[in-house]
């Protein structure tokens, strides 16, 4: 399931094809999920699930960070809840949310036809290329806490980015070998644009018959508890102590050789962190410090991993 | 058969870097060149061309194959060659078998008068093609780039994913590979509009096929051209002017295959947000052209540069103005959440904004500029109390959400601010100018509390920064300071300050705690920023002997220097000039024989020629006037009286001996020239200059 395919030419002729579906289809937010799970399920992808702890970035789901890491090929997809405290606005803001979905492929190694798979799943979102302005432009990403960094851009749709698309080159301070490509799609700014609408909380989440369920329905109310929590009332004392806790925890069972379960409380760290910036108690220096603690955590993590998986003869090598 | 052909070598890719394609591309270029000309293959011309997806060059003209070598080795002395026999010596035999060859086939060489064997072979040229792989691959691995990047299983590194090779001599596919890409006569068009294989038959008819056959201007130039028509037609549509930096262009030139204009637009309620913060977003982060009215004020108008020829260009339209509303409505959003506090309210928190760890936090950089301003104040004619004010409220907008959005925009939101504030209009603006100039030949500050404040920041950095050890080495200037040099002697000698830089970088060093000991570095500072003017001057096409000549007198006042400089230009004009340099010369280095302190006073009663008592006449009449001038800078002057002194001088060395057997005639001599020097060298060191 896993051989990288290999496209010889240029040639957007399934693309095409795709486009002439009909076009007056609504999709739906949920649609929208469905139709790229579709889409990369047929690519050989298997539909991973959301992870169930606090993250920034669907980076962050243990389906790319520790799966990126080491020879062992992997085809993975899913949507992943992302929580960006600094970004709450009380759900009074049509554009930021401190908690936003992202749809993550992880494809390893990356095919030669990385782009095309893309474009072609654009396509299934009708979006026309030829219609469409659709651009890729430079962006260079990097996680300072997870020790991790790649190449690639931020996908324009008519000046707006909906993706980001990288190859990684380290994980957790090791080098990718072989390297993975990692598309992530902004759920929320796609589905404005499919539907046309200028604020998130007029998305349509799902439809049926005469039923509409809109984003606001499902969490504006969420928005408005979350910010005040992330802003007010997150006590800094407990997330100062959480984090110290966490840390230690990671560090012991890193020290037993349980990557995987050491990896939670890299999590649980980074979202502490994450809610202590809200609340604008940690300063410039202070800051760098915690960054390098995080990393120096998931560092820990991708070697030990490493290692596990080395000793069980990196089993998906076979499949 | 002609011996030469063109040669058409493109790099397929996935999207290349905008901001770096165009480096690459002529670096391609010229690389590629360079091997040719190392491998001596001749060429005639080259040109480069270059797309998001396509870095490609063509050489014109080129070398089927090298030249044949000629290679002549000289061996033994022909006697020694050979024994009395005639048979073959042991050195003989060495001398064939280091060649390869049997012994027969060398020759003796008899034109020589010391006849030797000689190995003569012609190595026949290689062909081009066969050299091609290697040249390829090591210009592909010289080319700069700041970050390479791997996309396979394999360790091969590009600056993105390479995803087909064409390459073509004469009308040959030459055999090579790159990045596990056999080279084809294939290249591929707009990934949209025209996704199919095109065949290239011939270098010449590269470019007209992929833009007929493509949809692609793959020749950078043309790209530019054709944008800048359709902007121009755009902007005249909406009676508007186009504002771009080159740069800016440039980058929009590499984005796009295929350019499309689009005349976009925004809700005029924005209008009101400072417009620089509208313009920033519109160029830095999306890429388009804003549009000023004939009086410089931004238009709710904007030039998108799509890389499409749409089916709905409305659509492409409508989908860039729902990006640019919601940036718009963030700006506005901080805008008036900045508003809602004063400047003065953040100079508190400036305590928890670390400047550098060893100098403090922002705050204790702001009291020492305020206390910097207070003291240049008096040179730069600013009003005190405006300069101070603007100084204690210079960095507090750096913790506005505004510059926290869009960090360029320090300074002109601590201006807005304060006119918000109500704060005098001087101090706003001198907030506003303390980045200036912002980047190379920018604008300099124009008000008086301006140059003062960006005077005051930039010496406090650097006088900081050398204190605790981290001074720019080789290209590591983490802290700008070889621009912020640069800037503070522009604003010193354009707006003509009389500011002492020494003294000032002194009276900087006592801000610092004692413990830093920022004293000890004020001569390093000095001279770092002193060298900087060997590039500005330079940069104004100034001979460097001039710059030497004038540094050497070590003065410390940069507009002092700049004035000196320009007259000392003049004064090389004159045609006195030469004869006067060679005469300092020549006193120089008399002078440097004896002990400075040595040299009395010039007695009349001494002089034993003609030429001695006219020499010192004429430096006594000349004297008070041209110290006069010295006195108000008028060094121009100074020099045209003092060029007045070539016909005494040369007639004095002429006809006197300096280096007399009498000691006191000599002494004499020597305090008559070193008058002479001292007079020039209020100017200048003239032995310096070169002739």
């Amino acid at each position: 399931m896993l051989a990288a395919s290999q496209v010889p030419s240029y040639t957007l002729a399934a693309l095409h094809a795709a486009i002439t579906m009909p076009k007056d289809t609504f999709i739906s937010l949920q649609d929208l999920i469905l139709r790229l799970q579709q889409f990369w399920a047929a690519q050989g992808c298997i539909i991973d699930q959301p992870y169930d702890l606090e993250m920034g970035a669907a980076t962050f789901h243990p389906s790319t960070f520790l799966r990126a890491l080491g020879p062992e090929p992997w085809r993975a997809a899913y949507a992943q809840p992302c929580r960006r405290p600094t970004d709450g606005r009380y759900g009074d803001n049509p554009n930021r949310l401190q908690r936003y979905f992202q749809f993550q492929t992880i494809l390893k190694p990356s095919p030669d036809n990385i782009q095309q798979l893309y474009l072609e799943s654009l396509s299934k979102l009708n979006i026309d290329p030829l219609v469409h302005d659709i651009r890729f432009v430079e962006d260079n990403w990097e996680s300072p806490t997870l020790g991790a960094w790649g190449l690639g851009w931020e996908v324009w749709l008519d000046g707006m980015e909906i993706s980001q698309f990288t190859y990684f080159q380290q994980v957790g301070g090791l080098e990718c070998k072989p390297v993975s490509g990692e598309i992530t799609y902004g759920l929320e700014r796609i589905a404005m644009y499919l539907q046309n609408v200028d604020s998130v909380y007029d998305l349509v989440w799902a439809q049926h018959e005469d039923r509409t369920i809109l984003y606001r329905d499902l969490y504006h109310q969420n928005e408005v508890e979350q910010s005040a929590y992330n802003f007010e009332h997150a006590s800094t004392e407990v997330l100062f102590k959480n984090f110290d806790s966490s840390e230690k925890e990671c560090q012991h069972l890193i020290e037993l050789a349980l990557p995987i379960a050491a990896y939670d409380h890299v999590l649980k760290c980074s979202h502490t962190f994450n809610l202590l910036d809200a609340r604008q108690v940690i300063s410039v220096t202070e800051r760098q410090q915690y960054i390098l603690r995080i990393r120096k955590l998931a560092q820990a993590v991708a070697n030990t991993y490493h290692a596990s998986r080395e000793q069980l003869n990196f089993p998906l090598l076979k499949k | 058969m002609s011996g030469k052909k063109d040669l058409l070598i493109e790099v397929g890719t996935e999207d290349l870097p905008a901001r770096l394609l165009q480096k690459l591309s002529n670096e391609f270029g010229e690389l590629l060149c360079a091997q040719f000309t190392a491998a001596k293959l001749t060429f005639s011309a080259h040109k480069t061309f270059c797309t998001p997806r396509r870095l490609a060059v063509i050489i014109e003209g080129l070398d089927r194959k090298q030249q044949d070598q000629h290679i002549e080795r000289k061996g033994p002395n022909a006697i020694a060659a050979f024994d009395k026999n005639g048979e073959p010596t042991q050195a003989a035999l060495g001398f064939a078998r280091s060649c390869g060859i049997e012994i027969d086939q060398l020759v003796v060489d008899k034109t020589s008068n010391n006849p030797r064997l000689i190995f003569r072979e012609v190595r026949a040229g290689l062909n081009t093609v066969d050299l091609l792989p290697e040249i390829l691959e090591t210009t592909i691995n010289k080319l700069s780039a700041p970050k390479r990047m791997r996309w396979n299983e394999t360790t091969a590194e590009f600056i993105r994913p390479v995803r087909w090779l064409l390459v073509i001599f004469g009308e040959e596919t030459v055999a090579t590979t790159l990045f596990g890409h056999d080279a084809n006569n294939i290249t591929y068009g707009h990934r949209f509009h025209s996704p199919k294989q095109i065949v290239v038959k011939h270098a010449s008819a590269y470019k007209e096929l992929l833009e007929v056959k493509g949809h692609v201007l793959a020749d950078f130039e043309a790209r530019q051209k054709n944008i800048l028509e359709q902007v121009y037609k755009l902007a005249a549509s909406a009676k508007g002017k186009p504002s771009y930096t080159q740069d800016l262009l440039d980058e929009i030139t590499n984005l796009v295959e295929w350019p499309n204009a689009l005349l976009g637009g925004f809700d005029k309620k924005f209008l009101e947000i400072n417009k620089q913060v509208l313009i920033n977003t519109m160029q830095d982060n999306q890429k388009y052209i804003p549009l000023l009215d004939d009086k410089g004020e931004l238009l709710s108008q904007f030039i998108i540069i799509s890389n499409i020829d749409s089916t709905s260009p409305e659509a492409v339209k409508q989908g860039n103005q729902k990006v640019i509303t919601p940036r718009f409505e963030d700006a506005m959003f901080f805008w008036q959440r900045d508003k809602n506090q004063t400047l003065e309210s953040k100079l508190e928190k400036l305590k928890n904004v670390v400047f550098e760890k060893q100098l403090g936090s922002l705050h204790d950089k702001t009291l020492r500029i305020r206390e910097l301003a207070k003291y240049l104040s008096a040179y730069t004619n600013a009003d005190s109390d405006h300069s101070q004010r603007a100084a204690t409220l210079s960095k507090c907008d750096l913790l506005t959400e505004m510059v926290g959005e869009f960090p360029k925009l320090q300074g002109i939101v601590g201006h807005d601010l304060a006119s918000h504030d109500a704060e005098d209009k001087e101090v706003g603006l001198a907030i506003e100018e303390q980045y200036l100039p912002r980047q190379a030949g920018g604008d300099l500050p124009t008000s008086a509390a301006g140059q003062t404040l960006a005077l005051a920041d930039r010496i406090d950095s650097l006088v900081g920064i050398f204190a605790i050890g981290k001074k720019p080495t080789g290209i590591k200037d983490p802290y700008g300071l070889r621009r912020a040099s640069l800037a503070l002697l522009r604003i010193i000698i354009e707006t003509r300050l009389d500011i002492d830089l020494q003294a000032t970088l002194k009276h900087a060093a006592t801000l610092f705690p004692k413990s830093l000991n920022a004293d000890s570095v004020v001569d390093e500072v000095f001279d770092y920023i002193i060298e900087r003017l060997h590039a500005y001057f330079a940069d104004r096409n100034i001979a460097p002997d001039v710059i030497d000549s004038v540094l050497a007198t070590r003065p410390t006042k940069p507009n002092d220097i700049a004035i000196r400089i320009e007259a000392v230009c003049s004064f090389r004009k004159l045609p006195n000039a030469h004869s006067l340099a060679v005469a300092n010369k020549r006193i120089r280095n008399i002078l440097k024989k004896t002990d400075r302190n040595n040299i009395g006073q010039v007695q009349k009663e001494l002089f034993k020629e003609n030429a001695e008592s006219v020499l010192h006449i004429a430096i006594e009449e000349l004297s008070s006037d041209v110290e006069s001038l010295f006195q108000q800078r008028d060094y121009a002057q100074a020099l045209n009286k003092l060029a007045d002194l070539r016909q005494p001088v040369d007639t004095f060395f002429d006809d006197v001996m300096v280096m007399d057997k009498d000691e006191a005639l000599k002494n004499n001599r020597i305090a008559l020239l070193a008058k002479i020097d001292s007079l020039f060298m209020h100017v200048a060191d003239f032995s310096r200059l070169q002739s």
